[in-house]
């Protein structure tokens, strides 16, 4: 349920001092995530203590990603610190356990930031001519056409 | 010169229904670290919503897994509905609701069926599935689906059930609580469910919370926490409390679920004594959603958080799903270690995953 859980800007200096004193004043963190905007990473965290969500953004500068890390902090920051990482391709300064751009073991290359394409294979000369065929097919009129 | 062993459990194993990957570092027979891996089954679902119409997406989210499918579906719904400023009509928020709690207890049973089967109790298995079954039954007969239910939409529900029809469901959910009291003694009583999993893979109230625990893995430790309670649906109108116990070991996550069964058919008859009369749907012609928010739900594993940023397109500009499994992985590595090799199944299987919903 959404309740009035604004995200509040924060300044990539204040990402550690605020997690510390979200963890002094006994918050939980609940999540981790970020949006690739055109010229930064938008990191967005939030911490609930309660029932109430606290949320912050901050932006991390394409030039140099670097997003210093909360693990230290809260020990559960590493499963979404090292997601950052590999969807990304964040730097992570202090993660406590660095999985080093392989904790989601895909076959498609990582990062994932940005347009992702998919390669498209050739098709084989024999399977070229079946889609031609199909096409054909679908292209005529069925019984409601 | 170290004595440790390193042992590769999944992504392939007989207890794991879904791939998950552990190196576990064996000082002898004892788990010294576990360091986990997924990525086995990533389908790139999130992305999908920043192409697809987002009428179209609640039926992507819905497929996001396929034991918690509704709640996937109900919470983009409930979210792009906050988004759009709709309020669908109240007999559709109590179907929901059943719905949800019906996702709940076969889920459950589904999990309790899964570790009678690691703790070697093949009887047990069965039994739990068996009502299962039944349970899946009623889904059928009130969705036309088994696994994906298909009513849930934006603005609503895609069918109304009759009051007939409801009738026949509240004497079965007696029925199949009937045959469900049955076997939950066994979990609750029977040595070898004991033998297995009390005093096995504890975690304390404060690890729990400063880890990130959620749904019965926290609750199983002493934490009253369930999202529930911040009454979305129609939780705010019920009478429940959230389901706790204080061990903290394999044993107290089992017996949440299992009270947390009872609890929904509980929550379930108090749908079907209010159930308002009317329509199921409200139209979203020509809505578009705009803003951001965040939203979360219980699913049977835990707190589920959907982020939603729309810009008044026809697509999202971001859907992001933070699923309760992901938020159990830096739990789950802290209860392995120090454990005995041959009660990771056990342990691994307590935090419930899902690997599907993980993966997204």
């Amino acid at each position: 349920m959404s309740l009035d859980e604004p995200f509040n800007d924060l300044p990539l200096a204040d990402w550690v001092p605020t997690a510390q004193r979200h963890r002094a004043d006994g918050y939980r963190l609940v999540q981790m995530t970020g949006t690739a905007r055109p010229d930064s990473f938008e990191i967005m965290i939030s911490y609930d203590k309660e029932y109430r969500c606290t949320n912050y953004r901050t932006q991390v500068p394409r030039d140099k990603p670097d997003l210093p890390s909360l693990s230290g902090i809260f020990p559960a920051a590493f499963t979404y610190e090292n997601e950052l990482k590999d969807l990304f391709g964040l730097e992570v300064p202090g993660l406590t356990l660095d999985y080093g751009g392989n904790f989601l073991r895909t076959k498609q290359k990582i990062p994932f930031s940005g347009s992702v394409t998919v390669k498209q294979e050739k098709a084989k000369p024999a399977a070229a001519r079946k889609d031609a065929a199909g096409a054909t097919a679908s292209d005529t009129p069925g019984p409601e056409g | 010169m170290s004595n440790t062993t390193i042992v590769p459990f999944g992504p392939q194993h007989p207890v794991l229904p879904e791939p998950i990957h552990l190196d576990l570092e064996l000082d002898d027979e004892r788990v010294v670290q576990a360091l986990p891996s997924i990525g086995y089954v990533h389908r790139g679902l999130e992305l999908l919503a920043e192409r697809h119409d987002f009428i179209e997406m609640a039926n992507v989210a819905e497929r996001i897994c396929g034991i918690c499918s509704f709640i996937h579906g109900q919470g983009y719904c409930q979210g792009i509905e906050q988004l759009m400023g709709v309020e669908v009509p109240p007999r559709a928020v109590y179907l929901r609701t059943i719905w949800g709690e019906i996702s709940r207890i076969q889920s459950h049973l589904l999990w309790l069926g899964l570790s009678a089967d690691a703790l070697g109790y093949e009887s047990l298995f069965q039994h739990s599935w068996r009502i299962r079954e039944m349970l899946v039954d009623v889904i059928e007969e009130t969705t036309g689906g088994r696994v994906i239910f298909g009513v849930c939409k934006v603005g609503g529900l895609r069918k109304n059930v009759d009051d007939a029809v409801l009738k026949a469901v509240r004497g079965r959910m007696r029925d199949i609580q009937t045959a469900f009291n049955e076997i939950a003694d066994v979990f609750r009583q029977d040595p070898t469910v004991k033998k297995r999993t009390v005093g096995v893979g504890v975690l304390t109230a404060e690890d729990a919370h400063i880890l990130g625990a959620v749904g019965p893995v926290l609750r199983g430790s002493g934490v009253a926490h369930d999202t529930r309670k911040l009454g979305y649906a129609a939780f705010g109108e019920l009478d429940w409390e959230p389901v706790v116990e204080q061990e903290g070991d394999c044993y107290a996550r089992c017996i949440v679920r299992v009270r947390e069964i009872d609890q929904s058919f509980d929550i379930i008859a108090q749908c079907l004594d209010r159930m308002p009369a009317g329509e199921v749907e409200v139209s979203v012609k020509g809505k578009r959603p705009k803003g951001e928010a965040m939203f979360r739900l219980e699913q049977p594993r835990g707190e589920v958080c959907y982020y939603i940023s729309a810009d008044g397109k026809k697509n999202l500009a971001r859907f992001r799903v933070r699923t309760p499994t992901f938020a159990n992985i830096a739990p789950l590595v802290h209860m392995l270690k120090g454990c005995e090799l041959a009660d990771v199944p056990v342990i691994v299987l307590t935090i419930d995953p899902c690997v599907s919903c993980t993966e997204r």
